[in-house]
């Protein structure tokens, strides 16, 4: 005996009315700064979130005077999902990291992204980018 | 995208960024106003917000209420009272 839905199979995710939710910061010769929520995405009521791909990077691109440490970093539902410290005087140093598929927000959740930099003095650059796709849950 | 001014609030710690009261918003680099700029205390900032969420250019209660309806931080008659 074959067993199905009358009205035929479930439509898949990337089917339920998909749209791109990207969420992005770049700054550059950004000053010392204290911990900032550069972007914050909610999921809206009645959808679900596929996180997609996470890339943050930071390019010292002036001196610090005092060095303190620089983070940048991107929080589902408030716990990390990728995170960096950059702790190098260097001019031009790069800190930089990436995940891909990353699993799925409900309704309600929040994908944020963040920077500091407790140094003195000096700038830095910084590229925080989530790709994100937006369903019907 | 609908580019508004809006406040910032926090204090720069871990337990309390310095973030907006929106539900969805992306920050526009070099906008930032500080109340105290020698300890780089934000005032405000330029922020991206979705145009599903505006109305004649401005953040819309309605809307955000009825896109985040039954979430308790969104969902609610203060909602952007104190942006």
């Amino acid at each position: 005996m074959r067993v199905g839905f009358p009205a035929g199979p479930r439509l898949e995710w990337y089917d339920r009315n998909p749209q791109a939710a990207r969420q992005q910061y770049s700054g550059t010769n950004v000053t010392p700064h204290a911990f900032t929520i550069r972007f914050t995405y909610t999921v809206p009521t009645g959808k679900k979130t596929f996180v997609m791909a996470a890339f943050v990077r930071t390019i010292r691109v002036q001196v610090a005077t005092t060095l303190g440490p620089s983070t940048i970093g991107i929080y589902l539902a408030d716990k990390f999902l990728i995170a960096r410290a950059h702790c190098d005087n260097t001019l031009y140093s790069t800190v930089a990291a990436e995940v891909g598929h990353s699993g799925i927000l409900l309704a309600g959740e929040t994908c944020k992204g963040g920077t500091s930099d407790a140094s003195t003095g000096g700038q830095m650059d910084f590229d925080i980018i989530t790709h994100l796709v937006e369903f019907n849950a | 995208m609908v580019k508004v001014k809006v406040k910032v609030v926090g204090s720069g710690t871990e337990a309390d960024p310095f973030r907006v009261r929106l539900p969805t918003y992306s920050m526009v680099p070099g906008t930032e106003e500080y109340a105290d700029a020698e300890k780089k205390i934000f005032k405000s900032v330029e922020v991206e917000v979705p145009d599903d969420e505006c109305d004649k250019g401005r953040p819309d209660k309605a809307k955000i209420r009825a896109k985040y309806r039954g979430q308790p931080l969104w969902d609610r008659a203060d909602v952007l009272s104190d942006i």
